[in-house]
């Protein structure tokens, strides 16, 4: 038994774990991922670094933005790992951003082919489409005053995706939407306030930004809101806020959002929707009926000269009317952004016949019946609840 | 005689039957046949594990008739003994592959990233020895310390993977094709009845046949609703043709929860746990088929026995990265029928007792 101890003993000696050992501060910690075209190579990947001080109080965590062009993601990686000081650690990163001109002709598919383990990468990067340049848009979400990561997560993931005007989306749903037939990935979009915009696909007058209302003026000098919409994984149309609310409502992710409606006069009306409970979809052949269950507060003083039922007519009417526009906006380009294959996969008994069929063919046929019902919950008239 | 099989409740039983339940259940070989048809492997599975416990069941009430304590009861002095007992050594080996392919797979593409299998493997083998060779008693009373720490893990990720699940990743709901529901529960049989097959070769340890047979049952049971809750979570988290192509799908359930809340990133410490269990569940089967083998063969130590069998196992792993596709393909083909060699000796020593054969001679050394 002593020489059996012995002999694990020696086998054990070689299995030291600080062999090849790394202090942490040589590290530096990839915060945020962004993809667009290259001039040189097919790819300039951009990375958002978190660089940790030595621990004096003249050098505290900064965060740097550095870029390289490549043909795959390793080849990035690995060039600027060997520029670099600090060796790039992937355990962090949070956020993958996609360039719109990448997106719009699905050019980003090759690239993300990478294996995400080997890179110690989470699938669950929040995904983003953007519409200037990747460096642009990460140099604005840093702040002078705040540059601390859970500033930059708040201001782009939550405050966006908790006001229902972004549609939040990891990496392995866009992959599910983009090889599969449940639906067509819808991915947040952002741009630098001072950039270009592109045009609501769905006929609005509002900006893509921030539910259609102004282009924000904060700190944070890159905006967030609308969504991109896929066909697969090629980009063909971009939402703004209101818009985004109304199909992320078909598809179950909404939970309150404000909504501008315009009254038979014309004038604005905000007004405050919380989902009550799931929708139903019924789909039949080639025609679908959705309802939607939600609960109104409005808020606005133009409104008191409507009573209660007519007020509730009026919403329903006109989110009716408004989801309509949408899904023919979606139809149009070709994209099940709502979701209705998901309701498709139901019929069927085999997963072969599913992976068999062409669900995006019987899509463009297919002819949606959208029904709200509202319940207010109190009016400006009556305070008290109804 | 030094089979190390030592002494056990029914707790530690259980705890042994209910981990390599839930690995086994977990980390099939071949994720591509598990989730070939859709969904599907949640219900398979389930009639599976019916299945192996009817079966289960059967062989106990044979031994109670009998008198007997553990499988090997039944081989009595039958000359045909090794021909029965070879294809139940080589499916309890098998089965120790399985936790630990995964092992290999997960550590390799999602912790140390840069490492070489070999690299890996020199690190588990001596680790699998040392389980092995200390015997039944050690690996059953490790179990039960370690079946509470797992079972909070699992709760954990199942809960916190909540926000991400949703219903309509289970369909199509593959009830079409009957024929290929029985082909894929016939190759899920295997995974659900190598744990209690290997607590009836050691049943020898516990106080009693009944307690073997609670223990069984608690431990099979309780390892199968582990194991459904996760596949079902599974299920709700990645579509199948997502899961069929993971390399380790628990994994990947840990490392999708989004939050901003570093102390909610339990993966590594989660994956710490669950690689303990795959270590554990295999050095369970590997010290089973060792006893099965030196009962069977006569052979009075287990440790010599214990270190080759160890040794087989992850060789046989290292094959699978080290040499061609073929080997892969073999492999993949002897887990899809393994159920034959772990099912089918079963009702033909089931048989022979019933027309009184096989009577066991109580001066041999495997009684």
């Amino acid at each position: 038994m002593r020489s059996f101890r012995v002999a694990l003993l020696i086998l054990l000696l070689p299995l030291c774990g600080c062999m090849h050992a790394k202090s942490l501060d040589s590290y530096a910690y990839v915060l945020n991922i962004g993809v667009e075209r290259g001039t040189t190579m097919p790819y300039l990947v951009t990375f958002l670094v978190s660089v940790p001080g030595d621990g004096t109080e003249n050098t505290k965590i900064s965060n740097r933005v550095i870029t390289a062009e490549a043909r795959t993601f390793s080849e990035a990686v690995n060039t600027l790992n060997a520029a670099y000081p600090s060796r790039l650690t992937f355990s962090r990163a949070s956020l993958l951003v996609l360039h719109e001109n990448l997106a719009e002709t699905g050019a980003q598919t090759p690239f993300l082919d990478f294996s995400f383990g080997k890179e110690d990468l989470w699938q669950n990067l929040r995904v983003m489409v953007v519409n200037g340049s990747v460096r642009e848009i990460f140099e604005g979400w840093l702040s002078e005053s705040d540059p601390s990561l859970r500033k930059i997560k708040t201001a782009v993931g939550e405050l966006t995706v908790q006001s229902g005007l972004a549609a939040d989306v990891g990496y392995s749903e866009y992959l599910e939407g983009v090889t599969e037939q449940y639906g067509d990935p819808l991915l947040a979009y952002a741009g630098v306030n001072e950039y270009g915009l592109t045009p609501d696909s769905a006929g609005g007058s509002a900006y893509p930004y921030l539910g259609g209302s102004l282009l924000v003026e904060s700190i944070l000098h890159t905006s967030t809101a609308g969504s991109a919409v896929f066909d697969g994984d090629r980009m063909v149309s971009v939402l703004d806020g209101q818009h985004t609310m109304e199909v992320l409502m078909v598809k179950d992710v909404f939970r309150r959002g404000e909504l501008l409606f315009t009254l038979p006069d014309g004038s604005p009306m905000s007004v405050t929707l919380y989902r009550m409970r799931a929708p139903k979809i019924r789909l039949n052949g080639s025609a679908a009926q959705v309802e939607l269950y939600l609960e109104a507060d409005p808020t606005e003083p133009q409104i008191l000269s409507m009573d209660s039922e007519t007020l509730r007519q009026y919403l329903e009417q006109q989110l009716s009317g408004e989801l309509a526009a949408v899904f023919a906006a979606l139809q149009r380009v070709g994209s099940d952004a709502m979701g209705f294959g998901r309701c498709a996969a139901r019929a069927f008994r085999t997963a072969e016949a599913w992976e068999a069929y062409d669900w995006k063919a019987d899509y463009q046929r297919l002819s949606v019946t959208f029904s709200v019902s509202v319940k207010l919950a109190h009016h400006p008239q009556n305070p008290g609840l109804e | 005689m030094n089979l190390r099989i030592g002494a056990f409740g029914r707790q530690e039983a259980a705890s042994a039957v209910w981990i390599a339940t839930f690995t086994s259940g977990c980390f099939a070989f071949d994720n591509h046949a598990q989730f070939a048809d859709g969904n599907a492997a949640c219900l398979t599975y389930a009639g599976a594990a019916l299945l192996s416990l009817l079966l289960f069941e059967a062989v106990v009430a044979v031994l109670r008739r009998r008198r007997g304590r553990d499988l090997l009861r039944l081989f009595g002095n039958a000359k045909w003994k090794s021909v029965l007992a070879l294809p139940l050594f080589f499916s309890l080996l098998l089965a120790a592959m399985q936790p630990l392919q995964l092992f290999l797979v997960t550590v390799t593409e999602y912790i140390f990233v840069e490492a070489r299998q070999v690299s890996i493997c020199m690190v588990l083998l001596p680790c699998l020895l040392l389980l092995t060779a200390l015997g039944a008693e050690t690996l059953v009373r490790t179990s039960r310390l370690l079946l509470p720490l797992l079972l909070v893990s699992v709760a954990a990720t199942l809960l916190l993977a909540v926000s991400q699940y949703r219903t309509y990743r289970l369909f199509p709901i593959p009830l079409g094709s009957a024929k290929k529901l029985v082909a894929e529960g016939a190759g899920t049989l295997f995974r659900t009845f190598s744990p209690l097959l290997a607590l009836l070769c050691i049943g020898e340890g516990s106080q009693n046949v009944r307690a073997m047979q609670s223990a069984g049952r608690i431990g099979a049971l309780g390892g199968m609703l582990t194991t459904g809750l996760l596949l079902l979570g599974l299920g709700l988290s990645f579509s199948y043709v997502q899961l069929r192509e993971m390399p380790s799908p628990f994994f990947r359930l840990l490392i999708e929860v989004r939050t901003e809340n570093p102390t909610m990133r339990l993966d590594r410490a989660t994956l710490f746990l669950w690689m303990s269990a795959a270590m554990l569940s295999s050095a369970f089967y590997l010290y089973a088929a060792c006893v099965l083998l030196a009962k069977t063969c006569g052979i009075a130590d287990i440790r010599p026995l214990a270190i080759c069998v160890s040794a087989l196992a992850v060789t046989l792993i290292l094959v699978l990265y080290y040499d061609s596709d073929t080997t892969v393909a073999i492999l993949r083909g002897l887990y899809r029928f393994a159920w034959i060699a772990a099912i089918v000796p079963i009702p033909l020593l089931l048989l022979g007792n019933r027309k009184g054969g096989g009577e066991c001679d109580l001066s041999a050394s495997h009684c």
